[in-house]
């Protein structure tokens, strides 16, 4: 291997001074270097080099060639990460509705992943072509792990994603459920919990804010026997002092009880709210859906 | 041990090949650096490029021909080894080092280094200055990426539409 690299740097490109120079046959305009007609393989190959962010904000808008190699390429749009845009402000949300509804055209079905935060929830139903979550949670039966947190609820059938959920991913070891905070005056909610329990194989669950009570917990304890990690923080319709609960939840390696401190917690979360008939997300967005279904 | 003069492909471990350029110069490399090059692969395997015949490149002039031509033979010894697996750290840090400093150029050296690294299909390279021109174009408006690269001045409809993209989402850039 030694004497073969030290010949190899032996023969430097050598120039011959044989035939004269011919002019180039490449026309002027290529000689500048027109950064407009890179091969659409080439300019692919600095595109997936970038965040989705420098896509829709920048390359996407340079000259219309570009443009439309990345609007072509539904491969560009699999993992969509939103998260550097945490700082969306409500009076934006009608400029990302639209935002988001060409994202949904480019990505194609291929979109694999979506991350953001502070976006409302017909995003979801956007990026699935209508199709709302409930319909769609039995198409990924492989599905380990899920995360539905912040989830504003809008078509009040969280319960019954969770029961899509519980029938179609039995593999299911890890949810988070979190809510952005506990409802004081809301009655006991076990629906979700209910199903939840149905959810046998889970291992791990974050439950934030959420007004499940002990018919609830009793009902997770029970139908997830594998349960390692149980977070109910600011789970305040639970009654630990009731039921045998202490001893009930023993056996769960980790439990967050609903008055431990929020230290370790990476989504935002609001103090518990005494009414909650005033001010919630969904009212401030005026969603059209004539202009939804013209752009799918 | 020298590289023979002029290969013909049959004497020894290093054979050489003939490259030309656009504008008629030739280049003697190893068929191994040349090889790194999907395109002229198969015709240094049939026997291409030895002798007086020369493989000609009617894209690639020879400034641009002679800067790739150093990337392959600095990398052929570890793309023989097959990624070069039992590379030392050393080595690969040598590599880096090379790259890093390889791609410090002027933009307008950059784009025919990108269609050159396309046309010959040489995917570390095409991978090195896509990166390159990736690292400089983030984080940026549609205007000053055209800037940054050199694009010409945009027609007045694309400057309009520029304007109308930042007046919609100018705070995204903030």
């Amino acid at each position: 291997m030694e004497p073969e690299s030290s010949s190899l740097r032996q023969c430097r490109p050598r120039l011959h001074d044989g035939k004269p120079p011919s002019p180039p046959p490449t026309t002027e305009g290529e000689e500048t270097g027109d950064w407009a007609e890179l091969p659409r393989d080439a300019l692919l190959i600095v595109l997936h080099k970038l965040e989705i962010l420098d896509i829709i904000f920048g390359v996407g808008h340079v000259c219309h060639s570009w443009r439309r190699v990345t609007q072509e390429e539904p491969e560009l749009w699999r993992r969509i990460d939103m998260l550097r845009l945490a700082k969306l402000e409500p009076h934006r949300y009608s400029q990302f509705q639209s935002l988001a509804h060409s994202i949904a055209r480019r990505s194609a079905g291929q979109c694999e992943s979506f991350w953001a935060i502070g976006f409302p929830d017909y995003y979801f139903t956007v990026f699935s072509h209508g199709v709302t979550l409930k319909e769609a949670i039995p198409k990924f039966p492989q599905l380990e792990e899920l995360e539905l947190s912040l989830h504003t609820d809008m078509f009040n059938d969280m319960y019954e994603v969770c029961a899509a959920a519980a029938e179609a991913c039995p593999l299911l070891k890890t949810l988070r459920l979190n809510k952005q905070r506990y409802h004081c005056n809301s009655r006991v909610e076990d629906k979700e919990a209910m199903e939840i329990g149905k959810m046998h194989g889970l291992r791990s669950l974050q439950l934030f804010g959420n007004s499940l009570g002990n018919d609830g917990l009793a009902a997770i304890l029970d139908g997830c026997p594998q349960l390692e990690y149980l977070d109910v923080r600011h789970c305040f319709s639970i009654r630990m002092d009731r039921d045998n609960m202490q001893n009930r939840c023993a056996r769960i390696w980790t439990f967050k009880l609903p008055n431990d401190p929020m230290d370790d917690y990476n989504l935002p979360f609001r103090s518990p709210k005494r009414w909650c008939n005033v001010e919630t997300p969904v009212r401030n967005l005026s969603f059209r859906w004539d202009v939804y279904w013209d752009s799918l | 041990m020298a590289a023979p003069e002029s290969g013909d492909g049959n004497n020894g471990a290093a054979r050489m090949v003939t490259l030309i350029s656009s504008d008629n110069t030739r280049f003697e490399v190893e068929a191994a650096a040349a090889s790194l090059s999907q395109t002229l692969q198969l015709t240094i395997l049939d026997g291409g490029g030895g002798g007086g015949d020369g493989i000609p490149l009617p894209n690639v002039d020879s400034a641009t021909l002679s800067k790739v031509l150093e990337y392959c033979i600095k990398h052929a010894p570890a793309a023989a080894n097959g990624g070069a697996p039992n590379a030392t750290a050393v080595d690969r840090a040598e590599l880096e080092r090379f790259d890093n400093e390889f791609v410090n150029i002027d933009q307008s050296v950059l784009y025919s280094l990108i269609m050159a690294a396309h046309n010959l299909e040489i995917e570390g390279l095409q991978s090195l200055v896509a990166k390159k021109v990736a690292d400089m174009i983030k984080g940026k408006s549609p205007m000053e990426i055209r800037r940054t690269l050199g694009f010409p001045d945009p027609t007045p409809e694309e400057q309009a539409e520029m304007n109308a993209h930042m007046l919609e989402y100018g705070w995204a850039y903030e």
